[in-house]
């Protein structure tokens, strides 16, 4: 679709794209965390991210073994520290019980090189407190404090516009 | 999760974004990246896109006329794009850490981090980083959310 437009249509979609994108970044949330909308209301809820999908690409990782319940990393969250590290907080506990699994799958036997690995993860989540942690980075109006979230469009990629036909 | 959009294929019109269920909510500095379609990243080992790079400026200063919140955004895309990157690495799993080099990234961001608060550090460019490792150069680069306005 991208390809067939006009320069001056593409040019009215990116306009448009960024007066819209302005317009969800003006709202403002206390939580972090996935919006679901049940009954055609709006709620913010835990996370529904890659890390906690049970099957990603249709493919569970542990097949052998029994899901690992990760609830309680996937919020919601009122610091954006705690959203962040959400996800190696939760690989590091994928590595705490599936130790054996990972490293049979995942790491050829190689105890070092998983040592490696968790050592790493360990480390981002203390880089996360502090690159850039609770600072409101590039704000100039300081922020709201109550509310420090808007919505971030994870998938927002040409294969998910849609055209309406005419 | 996804965001989708209904566009006038003749005027490029936007005509409605749909579907936001699972959309998350994060800092405002991991919110404001350019669409992906017209980001250009820093590290890119291609020559600039002469096409994107004027969309992106009309882009850019569609925002800027949005008034302060538009300089919110500007900034927020401008400062936080360096922690983007490291944003966008969390949710890795633990096969993509296990290396020297992960090592070296994050160690080198947690003593930046000390005497530069709230200040992205700059990524080395896959020409720096061969040179650093093996005196040579070449190779793309292994992430970035870098966009390069």
């Amino acid at each position: 679709m991208w390809d067939i437009l006009k320069k001056e249509a593409k040019e009215r979609l990116v306009h448009d794209v960024a007066v819209h994108l302005i317009s969800l970044f003006r709202l403002r949330f206390s939580l972090a965390g996935s919006l679901f909308s049940p009954q055609g209301t709006a709620l913010l809820g835990p996370l529904v991210t890659t890390p906690f999908f049970h099957a990603l690409d249709g493919e569970v990782r542990f097949p052998q073994s029994a899901p690992l319940d990760l609830t309680k990393f996937r919020g919601p969250f009122t610091r954006a520290t705690d959203l962040l590290s959400s996800s190696p907080k939760a690989e590091l506990h994928v590595i705490k019980h599936r130790r054996s699994e990972l490293l049979q799958q995942e790491f050829k036997g190689d105890e070092a090189l998983l040592e490696l690995g968790k050592r790493v993860l360990e480390k981002a989540v203390r880089l996360v407190e502090v690159y850039p942690g609770e600072l409101d980075v590039g704000l100039s109006s300081g922020g709201d404090a109550a509310r420090p979230f808007s919505m971030k469009l994870d998938d927002f990629r040409l294969a998910n516009v849609m055209v309406r036909p005419i | 999760m996804l965001t989708e959009s209904q566009v006038d294929e003749r005027s490029g019109q936007v005509l409605g974004l749909i579907d936001f269920e699972g959309t998350t909510t994060a800092p405002l500095w991991t919110c404001a990246g350019f669409p992906l379609w017209i980001a250009h990243h820093e590290t890119d080992e291609k020559p600039e896109d002469e096409e994107l790079a004027h969309l992106r400026g009309i882009f850019r200063e569609t925002v800027r006329a949005q008034g302060r919140i538009g300089e919110d955004w500007l900034s927020a895309s401008d400062r936080g794009a360096l922690f983007r990157n490291f944003a966008f690495l969390l949710d890795y799993q633990v096969h993509i850490w296990a290396s020297p080099d992960m090592e070296r990234w994050v160690d080198e961001r947690l003593t930046f981090s000390k005497k530069h608060p709230g200040v992205g550090m700059p990524e080395k460019k896959l020409d720096e980083m061969i040179e650093e490792q093996y005196g040579l150069v070449a190779a793309p680069a292994p992430f970035s959310d870098n966009t390069n306005l």
